[in-house]
């Protein structure tokens, strides 16, 4: 039998003699480090996200990235975005209002902000070249997307922002891409007021992003949020669950929302036209699973019921995002993450922004029949 | 508490400048020993005592094999010695297997065949392996017992490789032990080096590795046959750079405390033919293998047919040594059988050296597929199936495990060239600094934020 003879100490030659002048020693070291570091600053940037502050924008009130030609996603999806005025992911300017352009404002969460697919495919980006490309010579114009979705953000943040988006610029429809209807619950809550002038991250200013994100992983565990404790005591340790994420609402606590006057807080936001459009994660791999079916259906039908009382209109696009898997074209995650969970990449961001489209079909017909 | 956790870069910057400044071996290994049981119990202090009981037993039993010329009493400490450390594998690690293997059986005679829960302690199957050999090699008479508690008690618990191995031999850790070992700037500087080797071995290729495996294993059938090949071979590199990584710190910090380990690998993928890759994989269960058991049951030494039968079960032995499931027992039986054949002449020894790694690589990723698939048969022949017939699904390249796989490829490549002394980073060189300083700066920007264990501590 071949099994292994041993060998001491692997066969390895031990390292040559240190240089003998410690100063010696301690200048290459120093150079090394130096030269090393420089190397990854370079570099980092093929592999890292960009971390930037975050500013109140003056006309929605809300923290907002700061604008930059060039932000950063790597982890999931590997995308450079352009944050323009108002925190827009995607948009460098804002444009002018013409009479023959139809303006929409897009809210929603990160799914919706779409960071991690690039500025072509973004579902803004989608639903102005569709109205072009599907549209033309129809009795619909041009439409021009103003997308403010922002990581992390629901109705709770959306509402007062489209009072105010109303107030300062011209939107003729809001649209709400929703994945999760949780986001919508929060609609009637109440909440504070940021501070003007106020800047979160402003580390990230002068701090390049591979030292902000070792620091991240060095001090903070998890997701990020939690800073890491070291533990020295003796085991075992008792498994403590962490803390659910602030969105995570229970099915009981879901099935108990009013949904009546979580749409009626949106629509009282504004007087313009609002769209929802619904697609969660679906069709979803859950531990090598492809789970096809919302968990949340019957909740959608009471929202669908309590937007129509509203006079929302709503669109569902779970169908077009389970016959694009069926057909092998998964609508959620990328190579660099994983198909069937996580965000929405190019092929689901088309889909949205053909549903989107459909929506503002559909308010721009009712407009015209009242109007006539 | 894990190498790549955050504590112990800490645990072992306390214990090295401790031992280096402690005074005499007593000291010394004292120190080493209390260190040893606290990394240990960092993890359950309740399982020490299983430690104890082992080293209690091999300590007593050896000196009394040796003290005596009968060998009838001989053979019944030797006895006491394998049935109160392979008892204690048994009950802790196969116990719940073989119930849950005979609850038909069970039930029909009237018994629940609920299996117990009972906890696997860490690093039993490496210490019971150490103790036992220790205690064989003394009645072998290739051995003489310790005189020195103290000494047997850290050659047990010895922090560096208590967990997961290497599996040191008395014969080379105890003479070790019983000096103060001389201080050293160059070993200082390999031990250091390797240990970071190991940590970017673990962290920047075994854990990218495993991010693909961990999602296509648990459902290959929704992916395409080529995205398994990756995957199988995305968990062939990650078991390996896993457990080396996990080795090489071990080494690393046995030689910045002043004390020589054997290697563990020695870039298995390069083999071309199975006892060429068992002669590069883990290398120190290998020769435990080969000479507690394989030896044993008569080697080699009685014709072809009792070779082929002890092949097969050292070999079975071995991969139920891995874990308490079917596919472990299958992937042992699989090498065995390889083995026998090759040993039977129908080899890779006559074919070219490149059919020959080509035949070694396909055995070894067959193997890797029951492995992986532990208690899962089914699933393992889907996915040869799936992998034979390139089915459609979902084609999945994730970049980073396809970099990975490619590093790995080099590494194995630069191996054979002058590159590898290169890689080993030496002190004189001037890119040495360089090099380590991306090195330490990748593995802080990879470290991993959630418990991200070693594949082989559930061994």
């Amino acid at each position: 039998m071949c099994l292994a003879q041993f060998q001491s100490s692997s066969g390895e030659r031990s390292p040559n003699d240190m240089p003998a002048n410690i100063k010696e020693l301690f200048g290459t070291w120093f150079i090394g480090v130096v030269v090393g570091t420089v190397i990854i600053a370079v570099t980092s940037p093929l592999f890292l996200r960009s971390y930037a502050p975050l500013t109140v924008d003056s006309v929605r009130q809300v923290y907002t990235l700061s604008q930059t030609p060039r932000y950063r996603w790597r982890s999931e999806g590997y995308a450079d975005s352009v944050i323009g005025p108002l925190g827009m992911p995607g948009r460098s300017d804002l444009p002018a209002t013409k009479t023959d352009t139809l303006r929409v404002a897009l809210w929603g969460d990160s799914q919706t902000e779409g960071v991690a697919v690039s500025d072509a495919d973004k579902i803004y980006a989608q639903c102005e070249r569709q109205s072009v490309e599907r549209f033309t010579g129809d009795e619909f114009k041009q439409m021009v997307v103003l997308p403010f979705a922002r990581s992390g953000e629901d109705a709770h943040d959306w509402v007062p922002q489209m009072s105010r988006i109303d107030e300062h610029l011209t939107v003729d429809v809001h649209v709400f891409f929703i994945a999760e209807l949780v986001d919508l619950a929060a609609a009637n809550q109440s909440r504070s007021n940021v501070q003007a002038n106020n800047t979160k991250f402003a580390y990230s200013n002068y701090a390049p992003a591979f030292v902000i994100q070792a620091a991240r992983n060095l001090f903070t565990t998890g997701d990020g949020a939690q800073p890491r404790r070291l533990r020295f005591s003796l085991g075992p340790t008792q498994t403590v669950s962490a803390p659910p994420p602030r969105k995570e609402l229970t099915h009981d606590q879901i099935t108990k929302v009013d949904w009546q006057t979580s749409i009626h807080a949106i629509t009282g936001g504004t007087t313009k036209p609002v769209v929802i459009v619904y697609g969660p994660v679906v069709p979803s791999i859950v531990s090598g699973t492809v789970v096809a079916i919302d968990e949340h259906a019957n909740e959608f039908e009471r929202i669908k019921q309590a937007a129509f009382s509203n006079g929302v209109v709503v669109v569902d696009v779970r169908d077009d995002l389970l016959d694009a898997a069926g057909r092998g074209n998964w609508p959620h995650g990328f190579h660099n993450g994983q198909f069937g969970s996580g965000h929405l990449n190019k092929i689901g961001n088309e889909i949205v922004a053909r549903g989107i489209l459909r929506g503002v079909k559909q308010v721009m017909r009712r407009t015209d029949q009242g109007s006539n | 508490m894990l190498f790549t956790q955050l504590e112990f870069p800490i645990f072992f910057a306390i214990i090295l400048i401790a031992a280096w400044l402690s005074r005499g071996r007593t000291l010394r290994n004292t120190l080493l020993l209390v260190a040893s049981y606290y990394f240990y119990a960092h993890w359950d202090y309740r399982f020490c005592v299983l430690l104890m009981l082992s080293t209690a037993v091999d300590f007593v039993v050896a000196k009394q094999i040796h003290r005596s010329e009968n060998e009838v009493f001989r053979r019944r400490m030797l006895l006491i010695s394998l049935v109160i450390n392979l008892g204690m594998l048994g009950y802790f690690k196969y116990c719940d297997f073989f119930i849950a293997s005979a609850r038909p059986l069970l039930q029909a005679c009237g018994l629940s065949g609920e299996t117990l829960g009972i906890i696997l302690p860490v690093g039993i199957s490496f210490f019971t392996f150490q103790t036992l050999s220790y205690t064989i090699d003394v009645y072998r008479r290739k051995l003489a017992p310790t005189n020195s508690l103290l000494d047997f008690a850290l050659f047990v618990a010895f922090f560096p490789q208590l967990v997961a191995g290497p599996i040191v031999r008395a014969r080379e850790l105890l003479p070790q032990l019983a000096a103060v070992p001389k201080f050293s700037r160059r070993r200082m500087y390999g031990g250091a080096q390797q240990m970071l080797r190991g940590a970017a071995k673990k962290i920047l290729i075994a854990d990218r590795l495993g991010e693909m495996v961990d999602v296509v294993f648990a459902g290959p059938e929704l992916y395409s046959g080529l995205t398994i090949w990756i995957a199988v071979i995305a968990y062939a590199g990650q078991i390996y750079y896993d457990f080396a990584g996990y080795s090489d710190i071990a080494i690393g910090a046995a030689k910045m405390l002043g004390y020589r380990f054997p290697a563990n690998f020695r870039h298995p993928y390069l083999a071309t033919s199975m006892g060429d890759f068992w002669h590069r994989w883990h290398m120190t269960l290998s020769r435990w293998l080969r000479d507690y058991v394989y030896v044993s049951l008569g080697g080699n030494r009685n014709g072809h047919w009792q070779t082929y039968r002890n092949l097969l079960l050292t070999m079975t032995l071995g991969g139920l040594w891995h874990g308490a499931a079917w596919t472990f027992l299958l992937w042992g039986l699989w090498h065995g059988i390889s083995l026998a054949i090759e040993k039977a002449g129908a080899t890779t020894k006559r074919m070219p050296r490149l059919l020959g790694w080509v035949m070694t690589m396909f055995i070894v990723l067959v193997g890797w597929i029951l492995f992986r698939c532990a208690g899962d048969l089914p699933q393992a022949t889907a996915m040869i199936q799936q992998m034979a017939t390139f089915s459609k699904g979902i084609a999945w390249y994730p970049p980073l495990a396809i970099g990975a796989i490619a590093v790995m490829v080099l590494e194995h490549l630069a191996w054979r060239t002058p590159l590898r002394k290169a890689m080993r980073l030496p002190s004189d060189r001037w890119y040495s600094p360089i090099a380590t300083t991306i090195l330490l700066w990748a593995l802080v920007i990879y470290a991993p934020q959630q418990f991200s264990p070693f594949v082989y501590f559930q061994f």
